[in-house]
């Protein structure tokens, strides 16, 4: 209804969606970038990218992978203009995860390519459907079926079997702002 | 249903996900970015309402300025055409004098030839 209202040109039912979803675009874009500042950037690209065109969007599809397809196109974007960093950025200091799943997803974070990465997300964080990925991160869907079954190889690898599940090895050297 | 690879994995990354919180500001940051892209539209459409007239006034203003050209003023005045020196070629010992001085004569025609070839500010009110 809202994003039917947005489409329409109301800018009180953009700002609802704005609401509703910045945060959980600005958490895949961090999955995607890694850098917290980036992906805030990225993020206000994304809704103002969407408000003007949202003529193209099809009510009929569910709307936070729409954005997600606009995220990563933004990211792409940014990427092909990218400056470096300045090496000395203040970095904030995060506290280490102590829920077990939590420290497999933080080192998935730091292991796992960004692009790894942000289909992980994607199908166990957002819980979207192999297909949705595939169209989102403009793949084919076995492609991202057999990047995923990597992943999990990988961080099963990296655990040392199931019996370490619950305590995984030490994690490596943050090289980001930690989510 | 197959249970996928590694499916432990996946179990656990179910149980519990991480939530990353951006900044405070980023809501209010997007939408006033938002209402700032929305009050600048209107503001690029003023200017060619308002400019193209005025240019047009201005070039009508100009040209009921300017006097008016006689019409013997410019076009019609004959064109003096120098005389030149009288030479005689004839007895000249130097035979590229001659060559040298049909080059310029033929030069000057070509010159002047162009110079009336172009249009002046008056011609189209003419």
């Amino acid at each position: 209804m809202l994003a039917r209202l947005a489409r329409e040109g109301s800018s009180a039912a953009f700002g609802m969606l704005v609401r509703r979803y910045h945060v959980r675009v600005f958490a895949f874009l961090l999955a995607l970038t890694k850098q917290r500042q980036d992906a805030e950037d990225l993020t206000q690209e994304t809704f103002l990218r969407a408000w003007d065109k949202f003529h193209r969007y099809d009510p009929a599809q569910p709307l936070l992978p729409w954005l997600f397809t606009l995220a990563r196109r933004q990211s792409i974007a940014a990427l092909r203009r990218l400056k470096p960093l300045p090496p000395e950025l203040p970095e904030v200091a995060a506290a280490e995860p102590t829920h077990a799943a939590l420290r497999l997803w933080e080192l998935a974070r730091c292991e796992l390519a960004a692009e790894t990465y942000s289909a992980l997300w994607l199908h166990y964080r957002e819980e979207l459907p192999l297909k949705e990925v595939a169209a989102i991160l403009g793949k084919r869907e076995g492609a991202v079926k057999v990047m995923l079954h990597r992943a999990r190889k990988a961080l099963s690898e990296r655990c040392r079997g199931p019996a370490n599940f619950s305590q995984p090895p030490p994690l490596p050297e943050p090289q980001g702002f930690l989510p | 249903m197959k249970p996928e690879p590694h499916h432990e994995i996946a179990a656990l990354l179910r149980t519990q996900q991480p939530d990353p919180e951006p900044s405070p500001g980023l809501e209010a940051r997007i939408l006033r970015e938002l209402d700032r892209r929305q009050q600048r539209k209107p503001a690029r459409i003023w200017p060619w309402l308002v400019f193209p007239p005025a240019f047009a006034a201005l070039v009508l203003v100009l040209t009921q300025q300017r006097p008016e050209l006689k019409e013997t003023e410019v076009a019609d005045l004959p064109v003096k055409i120098e005389e030149e020196k009288a030479e005689n070629l004839l007895v000249e010992q130097n035979p590229l004098r001659q060559e040298s001085v049909a080059l310029g004569r033929d030069a000057r025609r070509a010159g002047r030839f162009l110079i009336d070839c172009l249009p002046f500010a008056g011609a189209a009110e003419r």
